[in-house]
């Protein structure tokens, strides 16, 4: 078991680190199921990540690699996004972003659990099997990435990589107490992550501190002509330590909001006397769309994957019905479809089917696209006009819940995004960190802390939010933040 | 429960999705699509009149490039991939039916 969280500079000073981690993966996963796939990690190549273990979110493709003949790395897994629909699919290519960590050396140790095809904030949506949170088990990681979030904050692995479509990176990171970047909308190349929603879409980075997700996002990000949406932009050095001098911090009225849990309230005000501590100056703004932000969130992204699964058609890959006598080709469609999507992807299309169809369009689509460019106008006076470096907000209103409390109630499972969304419409950076802990919701911890199961205090996440391709100044701000806390430092109890 | 769909409705929108959906999970879509449709509707409490819909964050541009071969994957390892198949053609049931199904 871990005593100190799992560092990129500690798996590279320790020969055989992909090995042992693939072995802690094997011993802790009938607990936490946060793999789908484990690997047996083969031989490294020389470089940063030489030797590395980092797992990847199972929804994104990993496959030989066709393009660099006789690069034999042998079985690459299934590609399955959580789905009955791609149990069995193994990806003729590889994503360009895992294929930029092979090329850096790391040792991919295997596949994380996810919310089926990315959908959902707790990874109860998957068609194998809920993630558990390490910090208590009978709780959610978060989602959708929370296979990736508990495999960092169990410490089996320094890196690993999830995708963000309205919170997927951060929710995760901040209910499991670890570091989750969002990059910019068209730093990281999407190709060979399975599209949920196109145009809000991008994989991004957990780790343990905020030095490994900036080296790890540094080697993942640039222009790939295989994006035609990946940005033209020059990848910075995101490893410089220095301070921002007279740090000027938004914090929006809207977030200081009574739905948020009292200890999240207080653990927020608290990180943010800590960084006036050391000279940032906290400044009120208004992000008036917050609430706004859900819906038009969730008519945008409907919408894309309505169209964006409408590729799953049980004809050229993926899972195929047996269709009866006399049925016709619509019929294979409609089967195979039925049978291989989940309850909450089924509502999604229908949902996106419901905004785009005839006599709706206009009233759901077109405003929700309104209502998103005010959401970045919004944003963008608050850096501009209003001359803040970085906007603070929690991760989530909440601490980790319950497995089962949200399942039956898809739209509370909706409200956990509310500050995490609008960064996703808006195309932002941001990123989390731990800020602290609070006390479960609820006494009934305690029957289950004699169980075993937890009961202790759960951690909670500050976000900062940047203008677009600022990733820069939010690794300096959050860096600022760390070193004057000790709260990334924090592990789970053993599982 | 009160829902803003009818079930004639959620037949149409499952119909269009390619969805077959039992009587019984009818009811579950009006009712959970219709709490989360009663949510999205506070849109319309916004006055967004004369705003730019914005379908597409970035200051990407169309990009060319040049009409040269690359490396594409080959037909055979995307015949496996199907589930039934004849190289190099997949197989699929009749497509025009007799207008009697779905």
């Amino acid at each position: 078991m871990p005593a100190i969280r799992s560092t990129i500079a500690g798996a590279t000073s320790l020969p055989g680190s992909a090995t042992a981690a693939a072995r802690e993966a094997r011993r802790i996963n009938p607990a936490l199921n946060a793999f789908l796939q484990i690997f047996e990690p083969g031989e490294s190549r020389p470089g940063p990540l030489s030797g590395v273990p980092i797992a990847i979110k199972d929804n994104i493709c990993i496959g030989p690699d066709l393009s660099v003949p006789g690069d034999g790395r042998g079985y690459a897994g299934r590609t399955t996004a959580a789905s009955r629909m791609l149990e069995h699919y193994e990806s003729p290519y590889t994503a360009t972003a895992v294929q930029r960590l092979l090329d850096a050396g790391a040792a991919i140790i295997g596949k994380t659990n996810l919310d089926e095809f990315a959908m959902g904030s707790s990874t109860e949506h998957s068609a194998f099997g809920p993630t558990r949170n390490p910090w208590d088990l009978s709780r959610v990681p978060g989602g959708s990435s929370g296979g990736s979030a508990a495999a960092v904050a169990a410490g089996i692995v320094p890196v690993a990589l999830g995708s963000d479509t309205g919170g997927s990176i951060r929710q995760p990171a901040g209910l499991c107490g670890v570091v989750g970047v969002k990059p910019t909308y068209g730093r990281v190349s999407r190709y060979g992550l399975i599209a949920f929603a196109s145009s809000l879409d991008q994989i991004g980075i957990f780790a343990n501190c905020i030095d490994d997700a900036a080296t790890v996002l540094s080697i993942i990000s640039g222009p790939d002509p295989m994006d035609a949406t990946s940005a033209d932009r020059l990848v910075p050095d995101w490893t410089s330590t220095a301070p921002i001098n007279g740090l000027r911090i938004g914090v929006p009225r809207q977030t200081r909001s009574s739905a948020n849990h009292p200890g999240v309230a207080a653990a927020f005000e608290e990180a943010l006397r800590v960084c006036g501590s050391f000279g940032a100056e906290i400044v009120d703004i208004d992000l008036p769309l917050t609430d706004h932000g859900i819906a038009a969130y969730y008519i945008v992204a409907a919408a894309e994957a309505s169209s964006n699964l409408a590729r799953f058609d049980g004809v050229r890959y993926g899972r195929r019905a047996e269709t009866r006598p006399g049925e016709v080709l619509a019929d294979l469609y409609a089967r195979s479809r039925s049978e291989g999507f989940g309850t909450e992807v089924k509502r999604r299309i229908m949902l996106g089917t419901h905004v785009l169809s005839s006599g709706y369009y206009d009233a759901y689509y077109a405003t929700a696209l309104q209502a998103r460019r005010r959401i970045l106008a919004d944003f963008t006076s608050a850096f501009n006009d209003q001359g803040c470096h970085c906007i603070a907000m929690p991760a989530s209103p909440g601490p980790a819940f319950r497995l089962g409390e949200k399942t039956d109630d898809p739209l509370s499972m909706y409200l956990e995004d509310v500050y995490t969304v609008g960064v996703n419409l808006a195309g932002l950076p941001a990123l989390v960190q731990p800020m602290g802990f609070v006390a479960p919701p609820s006494l009934a911890g305690r029957a289950d802390a004699s169980a075993g199961l937890g009961g202790g205090p759960l951690p909670v996440g500050l976000q900062l939010i940047a203008q677009a391709f600022d990733e820069s100044t939010l690794f300096r701000a959050a860096r600022m933040y760390e070193r004057a806390t000790d709260w990334h430092l924090h592990t789970p109890p053993p599982v | 429960m009160n829902s803003p769909l009818t079930d004639e409705h959620i037949r149409r929108i499952a119909a269009l999705s390619h969805l077959r959906i039992s009587d019984a999970e009818v009811s579950h879509y009006r009712d959970k699509l219709g709490a989360i449709v009663e949510y999205v509707n506070r849109l319309t409490e916004l006055d967004l009149r004369g705003v730019e819909p914005l379908v597409h964050i970035g200051d990407a541009v169309n990009r060319l490039r040049d009409d040269a071969p690359g490396p594409v994957l080959a037909t055979e390892v995307l015949m496996r991939m199907a589930p039934v198949a004849a190289p190099p053609y997949v197989v699929v049931p009749k497509v025009i039916g007799d207008g009697s199904s779905a």
